[in-house]
């Protein structure tokens, strides 16, 4: 049991502390909520499914957030406004990197100052890629819900005033109109929409 | 603004989710793109939108420290939910205590705290079931106190007694006869007669029988 829990951690520990990190911008937090779904995962070994594992550890991932959310005093919101910009900017170009750190910045920051479920649904889906029906079954909604809330999310992210006017600045007038839908192409290039697959 | 109409762009705009996610049917993805090269303000939106959703997916997924998992490692090893079990503190540990228990056959891991259920068991029981000292005096005292409550009751006579057997089988008589009298049948059908009627009835035929009972009518 002891060999199965371990190696249950090692297949979902990316994917949680990737979830909590991108939720709650703060590496502590992620961490603590990390911590706690584990210690879940443990006291409630026995009783779960374990073929539906991914998805129930993604909703108690999805409530620990939440909670920690609620406990979260607004002081500590920013704290951790400039960190990991370093480990993410491998893929970037040379060009503009600097704008773009900062963009993907503020867009890390409006994904976490959005409410729920939006903030845990554009996590689940945009940033880790996991299928409509991992999230329907991790949030306990149906798969419309689920592209209603992602789209309202979407939107809600596209009237931050602050990530408009930067990419106004900067990125407007250099990209043009790509034809390809890049979204539905960068999932079918990974596993069925899974970046952990 | 060239010559669509922003209804129109209003619901291109709505539009663009869909198509960055490939939900939109071949000739609705044809529409979207014609109006989006007509369109200044909704290429814009789009190019908003696609670069947007392209940051957010090259997001890297990320890893938390070994050290974050090693606490709960730990205790998984001790089989225990608190975490405190891992911890000594001045040379103590519970570990030390509970590992051979652990790791000793099935038998011994169940005998210790069934016989100490057991023990507790007995305990309780003889505690509860055993007759405290003074149980006495307070049986004593429950078997003297009903004797003086009567002491100080008021005494009857003969006479006074009857009189109130008389008054319970003339109250007994009026209900008899008032459960007779509500029932009378009219063809297939009950009727009911009003309860106070019965009762003044009644207590009519008493007061001719005898004008002293009715004072003393339990009624």
């Amino acid at each position: 049991m002891l060999a199965q829990y371990r190696q249950a951690t090692e297949q979902h520990r990316q994917r949680i502390y990737s979830f909590a990190y991108y939720s709650l911008r703060a590496r502590e937090d992620a961490e603590d909520v990390t911590q706690e779904v584990f210690i879940k995962l443990w006291q409630h070994w026995q009783k779960i499914d374990h073929g539906k594992l991914a998805a129930w550890l993604m909703r108690v991932a999805h409530n620990a957030v939440i909670d920690h959310v609620r406990k979260q005093r607004p002081a500590q919101a920013n704290l951790d406004h400039y960190a990991d910009v370093d480990e993410q900017a491998s893929s970037t170009d040379e060009v503009g990197k600097i704008d773009q750190q900062f963009f993907r910045e503020q867009l890390q920051l409006a994904i976490k100052s959005l409410d729920n479920p939006f903030r845990s649904i554009i996590v689940m889906r945009d940033v880790q890629g996991l299928s409509y029906a991992d999230i329907q079954e991790s949030l306990g909604m149906s798969e419309s819900q689920v592209k209603v809330y992602l789209h309202r999310g979407r939107r809600k992210l596209r009237g931050n005033t602050r990530l408009r006017q930067f990419f106004d600045e900067n990125f407007g007038q250099k990209s043009q109109v790509n034809q390809s839908n890049s979204g539905s192409d960068k999932r079918s290039a990974t596993d069925k929409g899974n970046k952990h697959a | 603004m060239p010559s669509t109409s922003e209804s129109q762009c209003y619901f291109v705009q709505l539009q663009i989710d869909s198509y960055l996610d490939g939900d939109l049917a071949l000739t609705q993805q044809q529409e979207f793109m014609s109006h989006m090269k007509q369109c200044e303000a909704c290429a814009r939106e789009f190019r908003f939108a696609q670069t947007m959703l392209d940051t957010v997916m090259d997001f890297q997924l990320l890893d938390c420290d070994e050290q974050v998992m090693e606490p709960i490692y730990r205790l998984a090893n001790g089989g225990h939910e608190s975490g405190q079990t891992t911890q000594s503190v001045a040379g103590f540990s519970w570990d030390n205590i509970v590992r051979p228990f652990n790791s000793g056959p099935l038998f011994l891991r169940y005998s210790l705290p069934v016989a100490a259920i057991a023990v507790l068991a007995i305990v309780l029981s003889i505690s509860v079931f055993t007759p405290a000292e003074d149980t006495p005096v307070v049986a004593q005292q429950a078997s003297v106190a009903p004797a003086e409550e009567l002491a100080q009751l008021p005494q009857y006579n003969p006479a006074e007694i009857r009189q109130a057997v008389e008054d319970l089988n003339l109250a007994i008589e009026y209900l008899n006869q008032i459960g007779r009298r509500t029932d009378a049948l009219i063809s297939d059908r009950y009727l009911i007669r009003p309860l106070q009627d019965t009762l003044n009835a009644s207590f009519e035929r008493a007061a001719t029988r005898n004008q002293k009972r009715t004072l003393n009518d339990p009624i």
